[in-house]
């Protein structure tokens, strides 16, 4: 989605590869010599053997099921996948899944974990600064806890990436981060390295409920005219950028984002519940010349899936929530996968630190209601929805996403078909390194959770 | 019609057979298991008949024949589940308060507001709920004034003005919201409380005029008196471990009152003492983080320590997002939950249906027993795993429809459905 014809773009895209976010920070583009890059991701995955799993049932996320099959992990990469027999190097774990299910790991690309972080106490709200309707300059990651306890909760229902964005109050909410499942004392060591930036949007009736009292915006058009005029003030910000006129001293944070998506840089991750407003968000989108990498929520999705697969925009949903708002009145068990027979990119979602926990069994029951209405969806394939689909929809799929030869080994193992309410999370590997084991009760706990009733890792009931 | 049947005949064979368009009289279900919830436990390839909307065998008998007959390979016949804890009926669309009317901020009236007077039972929600299974339920009234919530009610979700059971069924008293809503403080709530109480008991003695009350309004106080004597169950929210001692207490001065706890997520610090003071608890087997500091005892096998310390334990499923009223439908899944953390199936399925119910005193919406009205859920598989679904709802006789708002939209945006015509006219 890079534009190609300035040289800011071509030297933002190999910077990006190298250093991961900030190139904004050294914008004279004559300089060759790099300033150290600010928040940048310090993530290591620590070295780990080689893992060897035989005999396992293996979905790999984009569609293949291999009833019976292996899968080798070298170097925290995926190195062969399927009917093979390994030569193994010496100090492999080997593994006889004895037939269990093993699929990559699950993706949430909508999670306010960390920043509305349980005890969801006044000092824990960190989602939304609901100061203003624009706030395209606040940065998710600057608001995370990484002591939010719901994260190993995630982990333990096999999440291995999830995408931290801020709420829906604003029309321009703020940049979101894609963080690595992983403990550590700094977000910056959970940042998935080189992930893209996103930009949360929002539409409907969360801002202007919000602002309505307070200067606007306060209607449907009013949060249009909004998002356009920001969306002009931005092609002029990208103008100066394009030329080199952006010197340090002179960047405005918030036009800085809101130019990272014209020029395809930020994805765009759009909170946006009723057909008629995602129609009006694609329309916008090509007057502004960019694109809605995902709307999320998106409950009537259904309505419109051929729209949806036109743009390439994803709809991040939910199974069954409705009826909390006007806008959810009209959500249906079906949505998603209405959207996946439609031929657009389909994919679940949690906006919630309980149902991040059971996203496999939020598309089970998607699945079932899918196949009852008449399609005939396979579990591999609606495997997507949690794995590949998600992680094109925040822009990871490059490393992850699936079990295919060269990716990251985010791998779960599960104690029964992941399609069903009794089966749990047994393993969970990122980059290789076993992170959970249910077994041997390896598991994160928070700061915030040492000492606390029934935090003993005995009686953690898990 | 293509797509009901499409819906109904859920892969493995379903038959219907019918032998006249007009009522049934009777009604003949062959299953591979029907659940009873009474002594005679589950019943393998069991046959149900049902005769002028009352269950007249269960048994085994292959060969029974009537007016109409459902038979799958598939199929499981359960008692109807039970909400123990909704708002069912009393909210539209949550967000839009001319729509809501959970709870009451301006009126001075407390205990005596009643569901049953905001109950409506067209709500979409009842609907919805009904095709999924939820065919009664507890409907409360949310505190907001202060920490009495008002009168509950027990309703069918047939969805018809005859649909209330008990229209004063219990009072729901909000503790676990005291500090915010009663002075600030648990002190403050649990003084309030006791006032309360008092002048319920001394009701008698103690108006001349209607504001001769320590805490209550007459009128209020009048209410809580039904629940002295222990006819009326007091539904108490509380999460928090000391909580729940302090409530246990009250049975100190008024050992009649039957109590049930709604959250308990620390239960299990207390199910001891629970148990021995014979107060039945209402969980979500879900709740797992430190919500708040009330809540930071939670725990997935809270549920299974309840139940092994002898309380009686119902499961909810306010967790959920809608799980009040537009999710109930998704107890099931809150109880297969459950069994994973270690319930026996039985244990958790029992959670949902015959444990509220004997709850409310209407053991027998959560059996199925020959002699009784039809009151009954067939399923396609195990109700508790996600992927079964529903084939068909008999409330107090009467086969519901299985039709809703989100049926219609499902038909009328189906991907597989042929034809042109313009989304407006399907």
């Amino acid at each position: 989605m890079i534009k190609t014809n300035t040289a800011y773009t071509i030297i933002a895209a190999s910077v990006l590869a190298l250093v991961g976010f900030s190139y904004f920070q050294s914008r004279n583009t004559e300089d060759a010599k790099e300033t150290a890059p600010a928040y940048a991701s310090t993530y290591v995955p620590k070295d780990s053997p080689s893992v060897y799993i035989t005999n396992a049932h293996i979905l790999d996320g984009i569609g293949g099921e291999f009833a019976a099959g292996n899968l080798l992990i070298v170097d925290g990469k995926i190195s062969q996948i399927g009917d093979f027999k390994a030569e193994l190097a010496q100090g492999t774990t080997v593994i006889d899944a004895k037939g269990a299910w093993v699929t990559p790991g699950v993706i949430d690309t909508h999670s306010h974990l960390g920043v509305y972080a349980t005890p969801g106490v006044r000092a824990h709200s960190d989602g939304n600064d609901a100061t203003s309707p624009i706030t395209a300059e606040v940065y998710a990651e600057h608001g995370v806890w990484p002591q939010d306890p719901g994260f190993a909760e995630a982990l333990a229902g096999g999440v291995t990436t999830l995408h931290v964005l801020p709420g829906s109050a604003n029309l321009f909410g703020g940049r979101g981060i894609t963080l690595r499942n992983i403990p550590s004392r700094t977000v910056q060591g959970m940042k998935f390295p080189d992930a893209p930036y996103t930009l949360k949007m929002a539409c409907g009736e969360n801002p202007k409920r919000v602002y309505g009292q307070r200067g606007g915006p306060a209607s449907r058009m009013g949060n249009f005219a909004h998002y356009r005029k920001n969306w002009i003030k931005a092609q002029g910000y990208k103008d100066k950028l394009d030329k080199g006129e952006i010197t340090e001293g002179k960047r405005n944070l918030q036009l800085e984002t809101l130019a990272g998506v014209l020029s395809g840089d930020i994805l765009v991750q759009m909170h946006c519940y009723r057909a008629d407003e995602m129609a009006q968000i694609l329309d916008m989108g090509k007057e502004f010349g960019y694109k809605v990498s995902s709307f999320h929520h998106a409950v009537e999705a259904y309505k419109i899936p051929d729209l949806l697969k036109e743009a390439g925009t994803c709809a991040a949903m939910w199974s069954d929530w409705w009826g909390f708002k006007m806008e959810s009145y009209d959500g249906i068990r079906e949505n998603i996968p209405f959207v996946h027979a439609g031929g657009a990119c389909a994919l679940i979602h949690s906006d919630s630190a309980n149902g991040i926990q059971r996203l496999n069994q939020e598309i089970a029951k998607a699945w079932a209601h899918g196949n009852r209405a008449g399609l005939k969806i396979s579990k591999a394939d609606a495997w997507k929805w949690i794995s590949s689909n998600p992680a094109k929809a925040i822009g990871v799929f490059d490393t992850t996403g699936s079990l295919e030869v060269g990716k990251r080994a985010d791998i779960v193992m599960w104690s029964g078909d992941p399609f069903s309410t009794y089966t749990k999370a047994n393993k969970v590997y990122l980059d290789g390194v076993l992170m959970f084991d249910r077994a041997t009760g390896l598991k994160p706990m928070s700061d915030f959770k040492l000492g606390q009733p029934g935090s003993s890792l005995a009686g953690s009931g898990e | 019609m293509k797509n009901l049947m499409k819906t109904f005949a859920l892969g493995a064979a379903i038959t219907l057979v019918t032998s006249a368009t007009a009522a049934a009289q009777s009604l003949v279900i062959k299953s591979q298991k029907i659940v009873t919830n009474t002594a005679a436990g589950q019943i393998e390839n069991g046959v149900l008949v049902i005769e002028d909307g009352k269950i007249t065998s269960i048994d085994q008998n292959r060969d029974a024949i009537g007016d109409k007959v459902i038979e799958g390979k598939t199929l499981w016949v359960t008692p109807g589940l039970f909400a123990p804890f909704s708002n069912l009926g009393l909210v539209e669309v949550g967000a839009e308060n001319a729509s809501n009317n959970i709870n009451a901020a301006e009126k001075e009236a407390t205990v005596r507001i009643r569901a049953a007077d905001s109950f409506n039972p067209k709500s979409a929600a009842i609907a919805e709920s009904r095709i999924g299974g939820v065919i009664h339920a507890a409907v409360v009234p949310d505190a907001r004034r202060d920490i009495f919530g008002g009168q509950g009610m027990i309703v069918s979700t047939n969805g018809e003005f005859d649909s209330t059971v008990n229209a004063s069924a219990f009072i729901f008293i909000d503790y676990s919201g005291g500090s915010n809503i009663t002075g600030g403080s648990k002190g403050a709530a649990m003084a309030f409380l006791r006032d309360a109480l008092a002048d319920a008991a001394t009701f008698g003695s103690r108006y001349g005029g209607p504001d001769d009350g320590d805490a209550l309004h007459r009128a209020d106080a009048e209410a809580l008196r039904m629940a002295l004597g222990g006819n009326l169950p007091l539904l108490i929210a509380a999460d928090q471990a000391v909580d729940m001692l302090n409530i246990i207490d009250l049975k100190t001065s008024y050992p009649r009152l039957d109590i049930i706890i709604v959250g308990a997520a620390e239960g299990w610090m207390v199910a001891e003492q629970l148990a021995t003071a014979n107060i039945g608890v209402m969980v979500d087997p879900l709740e797992n983080l430190p919500y708040s500091f009330d809540r930071l005892g939670s725990r997935l096998d809270n549920v299974k320590l309840l139940m092994d310390a002898g309380v009686n334990t119902a499961i909810m499923s306010r967790s959920s997002t809608g799980g009040t009223a537009h999710n109930l439908r998704l107890a099931p899944q809150h109880a297969g939950n459950a069994v994973a953390a270690g319930l026996s199936w039985e244990q958790a399925f029992k959670a949902i249906t015959l444990t509220p119910a004997t709850m409310f005193g209407y053991a027998h919406l959560g059996e199925l027993e020959a002699g009784q009205n039809a009151n009954l859920v067939i399923w396609n598989g195990d109700p508790l795993e996600i992927t079964s679904a529903v084939v068909a709802v008999i409330i107090n006789g009467k086969t519901q429809s299985t039709q809703s708002r989100q049926t219609k939209l499902r038909d009328r945006y189906n991907p597989t459905n042929e034809g042109d015509k313009m989304y407006g006219y399907r």
